[in-house]
């Protein structure tokens, strides 16, 4: 029996190129999609609750420079496709002020972008370094997810506290970056530094 | 002319009642074993009605069958209930006064068949989602069961079950998860059966995924017009609720460790309860698990129990035997004849008619009434040695094909 020049035929002509890629990429491909086990949206707890407090933090500071004051309400996630999701479904079709929210997902890279939160998770801390080399984030409120991250930078930093979810503000920090902590915001915080 | 039209109607109505009293059983016998079960039923109704008759096993025998013939023709639902209610009464009692055992072969089956239907209704209404028709099911079952034998333990049938109702409730449940009486009602279901069974692995599993999700459902609740107090105060919540799955699916890993589900669940409950690290313990034993490969426990499944396949109305009957009675007609024509007098070792059969004077074996000729009698049993018909029925020979019982009913196997 001969397959002749059908559909099969065809299909195996394009393939063959692509099984010369070495082993080992595909066995860390392999490896690394085992790590990054995405959990289900529903189910993440967390990422629908990290959504909420951006959200609230959104309305709870102001931005002195008056140029964030002006078009969508960007709010850029790095990493944690459920939190983006989260923010898509139920927070993108909100304002902040007169601003309408806007979400965005951003890739594994240095940020370059104007955002009004960028939410940077665990898995790629090595980004909030790069980024801040950078001038992109001057008025950006950066939020994270990892202990010691309000030292590395981040205004706002989500921590586990008495097996809830809650979140410490480094008030240098937003000072830095032109906010102004609400202060709401400081009296709910977990932790506040000064 | 009036005081003789009155005591005219008062002696019609006592010959009446002294005429129709005895004769309610046979007549209804008759109706029975012709197939008017309601017109049975109205008789025997009025039957134990009078105190000689509802004295009696037979009446209570006889009043069972028809009831038990009747709830089986008619169609499922409260009527039918009710049918079978009066049978499962019925029968009781015959078993009650039937203290010389006569009747138990043939009313033992009919009792147990009858309260295996109930069970069977039970599962049905699970099958149909009717959580509420199911309990009650099984509790009359239950409560059947014990009226007969108050030993009777139910610990297996009652986790098996709690187990089905649990995994209805649930369903119910998540049909409308802010209506929390569902929910509250498989908690309660499922601590029933720990109660029973601490080790059930089902019950386990099944109320730490039912406390996990109430947890989880709370959270995903949150909205954009939760503010941050309200977001902490719901994260207590379902804190409490992750607290609360944790040691049963603790113990339903401990119990099975090689079952993927458990090591999910708690994955998920540790990362919900903010512990990262037990989170990423419980994911890498499951991944491992993925990896191995080993042939897979399927996935706990939604609980459901089976009906009971033995609820068949199969059982074999001894032949129904009446005893007679003072008052009877074949009390009128034999006068010496004793009152509930047997004689199990002779073949003369006399029915409630009048004693046919069968010959014995021996060539007698019918001593008297008050002679051991089948429900109808009527000499035309009789197919064994000397014209006796083969039924009542030697008192043995017989199966009888497709006609089940001892009474008509009689006639």
């Amino acid at each position: 029996m001969s397959f002749g020049t059908g559909p099969l035929q065809r299909l195996r002509a394009f393939l063959v190129p692509y099984t010369r890629i070495p082993v080992a990429v595909v066995f860390a491909l392999l490896c690394w999609g085992g790590m990054q086990v995405q959990r289900e949206p529903d189910k993440d707890t967390i990422a629908i609750i990290e959504a909420s407090y951006l959200y609230n933090i959104a309305k709870l500071v102001q931005w002195t420079d008056p140029k964030m004051r002006e078009g969508p309400f960007v709010i850029g996630v790095m990493g944690s496709g459920n939190l983006y999701q989260e923010l898509l479904n139920k927070y993108a079709t909100r304002t902040i002020g007169k601003q309408p929210i806007e979400v965005r997902k951003l890739p594994r890279a240095a940020v370059a972008e104007r955002c009004h939160i960028l939410f940077i998770q665990k898995e790629d801390r090595a980004m909030l370094a790069e980024s801040m080399k950078g001038t992109s984030l001057g008025s950006t409120l950066i939020v994270t997810e990892w202990p010691g991250a309000l030292d590395e930078g981040a205004v706002v930093n989500f921590m586990p506290a008495n097996k809830t979810l809650k979140y410490e503000i480094s008030l240098s920090n937003a000072q830095s970056h032109r906010i102004e902590v609400g202060l709401t915001l400081r009296q709910l915080a977990g932790r506040v530094v000064e | 002319m009036k005081m003789r039209t009155a005591l005219t109607l008062c002696a019609l109505l006592l010959l009446g009642r002294a005429w129709s009293q005895p004769g309610d059983l046979g007549e209804a016998n008759e109706k029975y074993r012709g197939g008017d079960l309601e017109g049975a039923r109205v008789l025997l109704d009025r039957a134990i009605r009078d105190p000689a008759l509802a004295a009696t096993a037979e009446t209570w025998v006889l009043r069972g069958f028809v009831y038990k013939d009747l709830y089986k023709a008619s169609a499922k639902g409260e009527s039918a209930a009710l049918l079978r209610d009066e049978a499962l009464a019925s029968l009781y009692t015959a078993l009650q006064e039937d203290t010389a055992k006569q009747y138990a072969a043939s009313t033992l089956p009919a009792y147990d068949y009858l309260s295996r239907t109930i069970y069977n209704d039970a599962v049905h209404s699970l099958n149909g989602l009717a959580a509420d028709s199911a309990t009650e099911f099984y509790r009359k079952y239950k409560e059947a069961v014990r009226r007969l034998a108050p030993d009777t333990t139910f610990a297996t049938r009652d986790v098996e079950f709690g187990n089905a109702l649990g995994t209805v409730q649930v369903k119910l449940f998540n049909r409308d998860r802010a209506d929390l009486h569902w929910y509250e009602e498989a908690v309660k279901t499922y601590l029933a059966v720990l109660a029973k069974d601490p080790g059930n692995y089902g019950a386990n599993y099944n109320l730490a995924t039912l406390y996990y999700n109430r947890g989880v459902f709370n959270i995903q609740r949150i909205d954009a017009d939760n503010d941050i107090p309200s977001i902490q105060e719901i994260q207590e919540a379902s804190r409490d609720y992750f607290t609360l799955a944790l040691p049963y699916m603790e113990k339903a890993h401990d119990m099975d460790p090689g079952r993927k589900e458990t090591l999910i669940g708690l994955e998920g409950i540790h990362y919900s309860l903010q512990d990262e690290e037990k989170s990423k313990y419980y994911r890498h034993m499951y991944e491992e698990l993925k990896h191995d490969d080993s042939p897979g426990k399927e996935p706990i499944g939604p609980h459901a129990v089976q009906v009971d396949h033995r609820a068949t109305d199969q059982h074999r009957f001894r032949p129904l035997h009446l005893l007679c009675r003072a008052g009877d007609r074949v009390h009128q024509q034999y006068p010496d004849a004793h009152q509930g007098h047997q004689y199990p070792d002779r073949n003369y059969v006399c029915t409630l008619g009048g004693c046919r004077g069968a010959p014995s074996e021996s060539g007698g000729e019918c001593p008297h009434v008050g002679e051991t009698l089948g429900l109808g049993g009527k000499h035309s018909r009789r197919s064994g040695k000397n014209g006796a029925p083969k039924d009542l020979r030697k008192g043995t019982a017989h199966a009888h094909g497709p006609d089940r009913h001892p009474a008509r196997r009689l006639g």
